[in-house]
């Protein structure tokens, strides 16, 4: 091979290195903002693969894809227009074509690869993923959240006021939409009575953003409940009775008068 | 590379020994030999066009011959005739050769000849041959024709079709000299009388090879591109631009940016070459609304503009 082929075949080696290496940091980094995001949107974590995964190859593809003699030109001047001439006729053979690569040839040993991949750049974009690690590990700790689902339940009411009827053109004028204004009926409907077992328990709707005073709360009410069953509960049901255990507690005494009573009213 | 810049060097070094400043005129005559084509050169009288040439013609060791144009000058004047010839009693008919039969040609106030000499003359120049009757004589080469031409004193003159100013590579602008250039001329002719004895810098076979070399420059493709877009740039630009250049006029802004490189000892076209040469060949090549013409704008000034809008 040709040194001149050889000397662009190592110069596309190395810059597809640099773009990949430089690739993937910035991708950890996105997924991380990306994840930091997600986790605080109560989403699922697997969703921050997408942007990282886009922008990875996206970046990969563009920087793969373009001509990386374009930036040696552009970082050292004395192979400006020269570098770009001798790739582009890297396959002419004549004496001036011949003179341009020795020249070149030359003249690539002066660049530095350490030009083209900053360290401090670099260092700052490490120390960045590092911070937003420790930032992940932190919400998740703490499991500081952003939830949606409540911001969406304490919006406050919004009802419409002023003259115009909803639907009816032309008379909209001075319908505005004010918040906490308004009744909790209208949105709520009337106060009903809801029944809990065998006591009605009023109910009263609290409009949002209703503040709690906590003086107000009392101590739960002390309930009794009775041992016996109502009538209608398991007396004509067979399941039920096979099921039920308390024959074995029964004394002999008290099984006797169980079983004359059942003998009793089969005959 | 290094040899041909330090040859060329030598080579202005003597031509300065006749000719003060016009440096830029001369770079561009031999750009045009380089690149085996033709210069129009334009200019008012006195500007030392004719000695240029003829300098240059002497530092290449070249067949020198000068055509005055006028109205009258017959295409027979140019290109040479029949004539007859008696040799131990016996006539025949042999051809004398023109003034064209040279190596460089300075066809002076070119458009003072008729279309008719005119067009013999630039048929000389595409083909590189004469046809008289049924023989065809080819020219000597290397073969150029740097013709001038007036822009004052338009009256009784002929000026050179578009179609046959196309074919002269570049048309080269001979200005005034600056103040110290013009008292630097003062003190060498009219205080002293002294003859400069000029040493060949290059001969014929060299030129030749020299041509070769041109063509062997090596261009980057964004380049090419570059220069493609500058020449339909004024095709496009439909509001300062008439007519714009042809296909021949990308051949020779390449060519010429070749050649350009080797002079400067480069062994690469580069942007800048393209950019200094688009002037002489270009300026002679596209015509000027008539809107942009009453504005006080010259091609040049196209050139410049469309130099800048393509980067």
């Amino acid at each position: 091979m040709k040194p001149i082929k050889r000397m662009f075949k190592e110069i596309n080696f190395t810059f597809a290195n640099i773009f990949i290496f430089n690739s993937l940091i910035n991708s950890f980094i996105i997924f991380l903002v990306s994840y930091l995001i997600i986790s605080f949107l109560r989403l699922k974590g697997i969703y921050a693969v997408i942007p990282t995964g886009i922008y990875f190859i996206v970046s990969i593809y563009t920087k793969l894809k373009g001509r990386h003699i374009y930036e040696i030109e552009n970082k050292f001047s004395f192979l400006n227009e020269e570098l770009r001439t001798a790739a582009d006729n890297i396959n002419l053979e004549n004496p001036v074509v011949h003179e341009l690569q020795t020249d070149v040839l030359e003249k690539i040993r002066k660049v530095d690869v350490g030009a083209f991949f900053s360290s401090r750049k670099t260092s700052y974009r490490i120390l960045f993923a590092i911070i937003l690690c420790f930032a992940v590990l932190f919400i998740a700790t703490f499991n500081i959240s952003f939830d949606f689902k409540v911001m969406v339940d304490n919006i406050p009411n919004y009802v419409y006021v002023g003259g115009g009827t909803k639907g009816e053109a032309g008379n909209q004028q001075g319908d505005v939409r004010v918040a906490g204004e308004g009744t909790t009926e209208e949105i709520f409907g009337e106060e009903e009575f809801a029944l809990l077992g065998d006591e009605e328990i009023g109910i009263e709707i609290k409009p949002s953003g209703y503040e709690i005073n906590l003086q107000d709360i009392k101590e739960p009410r002390k309930r009794y409940f009775h041992d016996l069953y109502p009538d209608e509960v398991c007396v004509n049901d067979k399941s039920c009775r096979q099921s039920e255990p308390y024959g074995d507690e029964l004394t002999k005494e008290q099984s006797e008068i169980v079983k004359n009573y059942f003998l009793k009213i089969t005959s | 590379m290094k040899n041909y810049k330090h040859m060329f060097d030598e080579l202005y070094k003597e031509i300065n020994k006749i000719i003060i400043g016009q440096n830029e005129v001369i770079e561009q005559i031999i750009v045009a030999i380089l690149c085996d084509g033709n210069a129009l050169l334009e200019g008012y009288p006195g500007l030392a066009k004719t000695l240029i040439v003829k300098t240059l013609a002497e530092l290449m060791n070249l067949k020198f011959s000068r055509i005055q144009n006028t109205p009258d000058l017959m295409p027979s004047d140019i290109t040479g005739t029949y004539i007859i010839e008696e040799i131990s009693g016996k006539r025949n008919f042999k051809f004398q050769k023109g003034p064209i039969f040279a190596n460089i040609i300075l066809a002076d106030e070119i458009n003072r000849a008729t279309p008719k000499t005119q067009s013999a003359l630039l048929e000389a120049m595409q083909e590189k041959q004469v046809t008289m009757g049924n023989e065809t004589f080819k020219l000597d080469l290397p073969f150029f024709v740097l013709a001038t031409q007036n822009p004052i004193e338009q009256e009784g003159t002929y000026p050179l079709p578009e179609a046959q100013s196309d074919r002269f590579l570049l048309k080269i602008k001979v200005d005034y000299p600056s103040p110290e250039d013009e008292i630097k001329i003062v003190d060498k002719y009219a205080m002293e009388l002294k003859e400069h004895h000029l040493k060949t810098i290059i001969d014929k076979h060299h030129l030749t090879s020299l041509q070769q070399l041109t063509r062997q420059v090596p261009i980057a493709n964004d380049i090419k591109k570059r220069i493609v877009n500058i020449i339909g740039a004024t095709r496009s630009q439909k509001d300062e631009i008439l007519y714009g250049a042809s296909p021949r006029s990308t051949i020779g802004l390449v060519l010429a940016a070749k050649a350009h490189a080797l002079i400067q000892g480069r062994n690469h076209v580069s942007n800048d070459d393209v950019n200094k040469m688009a002037f002489p060949v270009l300026r002679h090549r596209i015509i000027l609304h008539f809107e942009a013409e009453r504005k006080g704008m010259t091609t040049d000034d196209a050139i410049k503009n469309i130099i800048a809008k393509i980067k």
